[in-house]
């Protein structure tokens, strides 16, 4: 099989993403760990809906990291919840998220998205819920801000436990593969180009062979795409060619025989 | 070498031709990086809906390129020999005219559904290291396939009824927006009870069927498994039903 140069460069162009992937920033600290003025309030009953829990709290970033990357957490965690109940976190009036029922147990809620984005996938939530923590993601890029979210339980039938804040810097936690995967197959790339170019050269070398050679020599160009209807049928007229060359070969010898055979027998001079 | 696979070589060849497939490779294998903008945490471990709604987001704009490459190839690559007589051309040689279809809905649909399963792969991973629900990779892989495979079919009868290639990519154009404004109107629809007018125009676009299913779109649509895979199936029978007609046409009905 013929290798081509464009082999080397496709994975090179594939790498090329992971790479990029991989320069990327990510965690660089656990959340929790920038917190400041995260406040504990106690949850309440707020008639006959259930439980509501306001927190508001004044948070200073840690100047030490990039706020531009800074997202903010909300955490809830509530405890001693029986009955069915539906949770909705809100911030301000343009974030609400309902939760599924649950019937027994702790209630964890989660959800995970900025206020200021359009679409929020419950899939989140529910991972969210897996994790055991709830959340809410709002990017901040401001040394200091105040925060006010709200947890509404409602339809509960006794619940308690806490809201409060916290922030962190969380990007996308990228593989710590994807580097060393990135350089291995920008190396595989590299050295495929590099093989088809070679290979290409030495196809482009004048045929000084013989006839023969016409079958060994790969084209002057393995990764020149036929171009037109010419370069289209060539290899049906070489195939034809052949076919046509080896028929008058035979037919050659055979007439040689013949005229051998001829003279063998005095028939020609 | 068969007639078939010199062929097919010289289609692979037209279609893919420098910077076709290089270009289309890096953008299949950076579309995913768009992920990190949205800025969700994967890390964490992947149920089925999750998984679903994260291969959604990381590979979406990877099928488009996909459906963009079919419409060149199958406008430009079929479309265009039959307009121009080329077709007619390489059917003197010893290769019959399914086989011919056959060369030419391999490199203009079967090697970029190919590219589309393989290039963004490793960022996908990359940013979800623990992903290994593979069962939804495979099923948002076979959603993809059996939506496409409807243009697919659609846009090959079309080629070889019509002979021209811009009216073959015209038709898959068409059907493809339509099957998106439609599939908005009918979820619309689905959200206030009649659920009939989805299913149909899920047919066009199975993906609908599975963000209702996982509850992408909220809890009040609501679409059970069963169905899902039931209609994502019939999706891919028609396709392949409407492939097979463009065989049958090629073969019996098409004068070159």
């Amino acid at each position: 099989m013929r290798i081509s140069y464009r082999y080397g460069l496709l994975l090179l162009v594939v790498a090329l993403p992971l790479l990029l992937a991989s320069l990327l920033p990510t965690y660089v600290a656990e959340s929790g760990d920038l917190a400041a003025g995260a406040a504990d309030v106690p949850l309440f009953v707020n008639g006959s809906t259930g439980m509501r829990a306001v927190v508001m709290s004044p948070v200073v970033a840690n100047s030490s990291v990039d706020l531009d990357r800074y997202e903010l957490l909300l955490y809830v965690n509530l405890t001693r919840f029986s009955g069915e109940a539906q949770f909705v976190l809100y911030n301000g009036s343009s974030l609400g998220w309902t939760l599924p029922r649950s019937s027994t147990g702790v209630l964890y809620a989660a959800a995970n998205a900025s206020p200021t984005r359009f679409g929020l996938g419950k899939a989140y939530i529910e991972r969210g819920l897996v994790g055991g923590k709830a959340y809410e993601v709002a990017e901040l890029n401001m040394s200091e801000h105040l925060v006010n979210a709200t947890a509404v339980v409602y339809a509960s039938e006794g619940a308690s436990g806490t809201v409060y804040l916290s922030e962190s810097q969380r990007t996308l936690p990228v593989s710590p593969l994807a580097l060393p995967v990135s350089l291995v197959i920008m190396a595989s790339g590299v050295v495929l180009a590099a093989a088809g170019l070679l290979a290409g050269r030495r196809g482009e070398l004048p045929r000084s062979r013989g006839g023969s050679d016409r079958e060994a020599a790969p084209s002057t160009s393995p990764a020149k795409p036929a171009a037109g209807f010419k370069a289209i049928v060539s290899p049906f007229c070489a195939g034809a060619r052949r076919v046509s060359e080896k028929k008058w070969m035979k037919e050659e010898e055979e007439g040689e025989r013949g005229l051998g055979a001829s003279r063998a027998c005095g028939a020609i001079p | 070498m068969s007639a078939f696979w010199r062929f097919l070589k010289i289609t692979v060849q037209e279609d893919f031709r420098s910077p076709v497939a290089e270009l289309f490779a890096f953008l299949m294998a950076l579309a995913p990086l768009t992920l990190y903008v949205s800025g969700p945490d994967y890390s964490s471990s992947f149920t089925d809906a999750q998984a679903f709604s994260y291969l959604s987001s990381a590979l979406g704009l990877s099928a488009f390129l996909f459906l963009i490459l079919i419409f060149k190839n199958v406008s430009f690559g079929l479309g265009s020999d039959l307009e121009k007589g080329v077709t007619a051309s390489f059917l003197t040689f010893p290769l019959s005219r399914g086989k011919y279809l056959a060369a030419k809905l391999i490199s203009g649909a079967l090697l970029p559904f190919l590219m589309f399963m393989v290039f963004p792969l490793p960022v996908v991973f990359a940013f979800a290291p623990r992903f290994g629900n593979l069962g939804a990779l495979f099923l948002y892989w076979g959603i993809v396939a059996c939506g496409y495979l409807i243009i697919i079919g659609l846009m090959t009868l079309v080629a070889l009824a019509t002979k021209r290639g811009a009216t073959s990519l015209i038709a898959g154009l068409a059907l493809y927006f339509a099957s998106e404004f439609a599939s908005a109107f009918a979820l619309f629809f689905a959200l206030r009870g009649n659920k009939t007018a989805f299913y149909a125009v899920s047919l066009l676009n199975p993906s609908e069927l599975w963000v209702s299913h996982y509850k992408m779109l909220g809890a009040s649509l609501t679409v059970s498994s069963s169905v899902a895979y039931a209609l994502t199936l019939a999706s891919g029978i028609i396709g392949v039903a409407l492939v097979l007609a463009a065989f049958l046409v090629f073969e019996r009905v098409v004068q070159l």
